[in-house]
């Protein structure tokens, strides 16, 4: 066998089907691109342009492999997905995860008290407020704990903030949320 | 969407189903290397066969056990792999016509019912 001149254009296109085929074991691809370089020498020798006779690259090797019977790219899953569908497929993480669902209402609630909290200390100008606002409801006194009298504003913003929070978890969570179907495993 | 549904049919799709026979059909002629074999598809009518889709096939054919190959040298380029059919090929290729005949009736005569009606 002499030595095989390819034009630039065929050779860059060359190189792209073998790239597009790299996810397959040695022996598969190097059989299936085993006659390539003849291929083209004929194309060319034709006259005729690689890309026009043969298409791009990718749908070249897409129709290789499909005609050869072998699997189309990306189907494999990629080693570290592979492990992460195993681990998430194991009994102690489905049943954490269920677990973990069942807390999700306080979750909401938390989220709820925490927002409240920022838009107080975002809005409020009272020193004590800014300092320890969740308190605003009660002050220490020469008496104790007290109850301020007549000022409901931390009861309305808390309340608020909570029930929002509530009802936006609630309203995902009918919406069937795209993270839980991307850990659903695929068996 | 549901006209996304429907299934158009083309000689594309059709000529999926039927490139195995037609393959080995040319290789029990004569034996030919792939562009060649793809030469004698599109000679004999059949135009829209892709290369990479005859290349496919002769290596799903030979790893299948119907097919043998050998490499035939060349002084000005390349050497080119040879394909020929064997007897497994052969036993194949006679089922596969057998089906073939079968199929091509029962598809005449279904489409002989709206013209007889």
């Amino acid at each position: 066998m002499t030595a095989i001149a390819l034009s630039l254009e065929a050779a860059t296109w060359a190189a792209e089907v073998r790239a597009h085929l790299a996810d397959l074991p040695a022996t598969d691809r190097d059989e299936l691109l085993e006659d390539l370089d003849a291929l083209i020498v004929d194309v060319e020798a034709e006259g005729e342009s690689v890309v026009d006779r043969l298409g791009s690259p990718r749908d070249y090797a897409a129709e290789l492999r499909s005609a050869a019977g072998l699997p189309a790219a990306g189907r494999v899953d990629a080693p570290l997905l592979l492990k992460l569908r195993q681990v998430i497929a194991q009994p102690w993480v489905r049943s954490s995860r269920t677990f973990l669902g069942e807390l999700k209402p306080g979750w909401w609630v938390a989220r709820g008290l925490v927002l409240g909290l920022l838009f107080v200390l975002l809005l409020s100008s009272d020193t004590q407020a800014r300092h320890l606002p969740l308190l605003r409801l009660w002050h220490w006194d020469s008496y104790g704990w007290d109850w301020y009298d007549g000022d409901y504003s931390a009861v309305v913003v808390y309340g608020g903030s909570v029930m929002a929070s509530v009802l936006f978890g609630r309203r995902v969570e009918l919406r069937h949320p795209i993270a839980k179907g991307l850990l659903v495993s695929r068996d | 969407v549901r006209i996304a549904y429907y299934y158009v049919m083309d000689a594309s799709q059709l000529l999926k189903g039927v490139l195995d026979v037609a393959v080995l059909a040319v290789l029990a002629v004569e034996d030919g290397y792939g562009y060649d074999v793809v030469r004698r598809l599109r000679g004999n009518g059949l135009e829209e066969v892709g290369d990479a889709s005859v290349y496919g096939t002769l290596r799903r054919l030979y790893a299948a056990g119907s097919l043998t190959s050998y490499v035939v040298p060349s002084d000005e380029g390349p050497h080119r792999k040879y394909y020929a059919l064997n007897d497994r090929g052969r036993t194949v290729l006679a089922e596969e016509r057998k089906t073939w005949d079968g199929f091509a009736r029962t598809l005449d005569s279904l489409l002989g019912l709206e013209a007889a009606a």
